[in-house]
This record gives C-alpha cells, structure tokens and sequence, in this order.
C-alpha cells in the first residue's frame, strides 16, 4: 500500500468536525496520537530483554464510546515495506470528557540486533455524539533503525 | 522524558515493564505447553484456551497467526493480536510461542 510508505509529519491527527472555537479557531475534539517505534528503554536497563514497541492514544473531550484502537508495526524493506505486527484492544466502557484510551500493549520480541528502520501506524473507532466516527491511519513521525531484528 | 515515551504515566510505564517482562518470563517457563499447541494450531489451523476469565481463540489467516481474546465479564477490554507468519516451521513455531505469551502477558492490568 503506498500510503504506507509515506510518513507523515503530523503527529496528530484530528478526526471529527469541528465543533467548538477557541480564540478563533475551530477545534476538533478528539485526536489520534502515535509515537515512534523504540525499544523500551526501561526494560533495556533493568535487563536484556528487547522488544520493539509503538505506542498510541485516543484522546477526547467529550465522551467517546466502545473505542477500538488497533495500532500496526512496519519495518521498513528494499522491495517494499513489511508488516510486522498488530494489537487491537476494544475498550468497552464510556470515556470521561478529556480522558484518554491508552494503547501501549504493541510490540514484537527482537529475535538478534540486526539493524532494522521501523514505523508504527494508528486508526481508531469510537462512538461519539450518537455516531460511529472513524479516525483515519496516522503514522508515526520518524523512522530510526533500531537494534532489534524480528 | 524521551519523546517515545511520552504518552506514558509513571505507572502505565510499570505496566508496560511488567507485560514485557510477564511476555518474555512465558516464553521461557510455559516453552514447552506453547509448543505443543504451536503444533496443534499449524496442524488444524485452530486452537482455542481459557485463562481465568478470558477466552483465547487463536487462528491463521491469510499470512498471518491471529489471537482473539474476549473477557467473560462486561466491563473488561477486548483484544486481538496479529502476527506475520514466517517461512520456516522453526520460526512459525517461534512466532507462535510469542504470540501466546503476549496473549496470556496482555492479561495484566
């Protein structure tokens, strides 16, 4: 897919009409957040355990819904870019307004060191306002070659 | 704080240790139970287990082994987990015993 090949420089994504102004501006209400494949850097020091990992958040205020979150790791290839792995988590539950669905739960155990370039992808589903709203595919900022051959 | 890790609290970065670590403990202790039923699943294609109060109904599609978990309760999460399977029956095996340790990992909270 090309779309996977391109990285876009937003980190957030915003997925909703807008319906509130701020100074102005029309803000979205919710937004979609993916960070940079990295290996824990925490579980490095503490052991020798590696693992490469993405994390995201479905962050709103108002109250969203039946949030699902999937969240995908690439590596990148020469002919072209590789799916590596994928979570999704369904979280039941009504948010409060300004609260956050999490997902840090993504990762691949690094079978050696091979130097490999990594990219974490994000989309979402929620039900907000009385309607199934869709966020679409946003992908992390950087791609850094890590460590960590899967 | 490293701009990875910025989305994590203090305490969901202990969770995050622990699950990885909970992973990794699996795949070394609960080795041999995960390679027979990495045997089981390659063979029929489907394998189903219960842990405490999740069902776990692993399975292969297209390219990829496939976990679905769902809780018996109303207020839990569900999740599912996919992972590209491999050429050799060697690695597939392994991707397997990864993919039911970060199953049965993913049940902390």
């Amino acid at each position: 897919m090309n779309i996977r090949k391109v990285i876009t420089f937003d980190v957030l994504i915003q997925f909703l009409i807008p319906t509130s102004v701020h100074g102005g501006e029309l803000k979205a209400p919710c937004r979609l957040q993916i960070g940079i494949a990295h290996i824990s850097t925490n579980l490095f020091e503490n052991s020798r355990i590696r693992a490469v990992k993405v994390n995201a958040s479905s962050i709103c205020n108002v109250p969203q819904s039946n949030v699902t979150l999937t969240v995908e790791i690439w590596k990148t290839g020469v002919f072209g870019n590789h799916f590596v792995a994928k979570r999704k988590v369904k979280s039941l539950g009504t948010t409060l307004l300004n609260s956050r669905v999490d997902h840090f739960k993504t990762f691949r155990v690094c079978k050696n060191d091979t130097l490999t370039s990594y990219y974490g992808v994000a989309y979402s589903k929620a039900f907000i306002a009385g309607k199934w709203q869709y966020a679409r595919e946003v992908l992390s900022t950087k791609i850094i070659p890590l460590e960590c051959g899967t | 704080m490293k701009s990875e890790e910025v989305f994590l609290t203090p305490e969901q970065k202990r969770e995050e240790s622990d699950v990885l670590y909970e992973c990794f403990r699996l795949m070394q202790v609960e080795r041999s139970r995960y390679e027979k039923q990495a045997k089981i699943l390659l063979a029929t294609k489907f394998f189903l287990s219960k842990i405490g109060i999740l069902d776990l109904a692993y399975s292969v599609r297209d390219d990829r082994f496939i976990c679905d978990a769902h809780s018996n309760t109303i207020s839990s999460q569900s999740f599912s987990i996919e992972l590209q399977i491999p050429d050799t029956q060697e690695e597939q095996i392994e991707t397997l015993i990864e993919l039911f340790a970060q199953s049965e990992a993913g049940l902390i909270h």
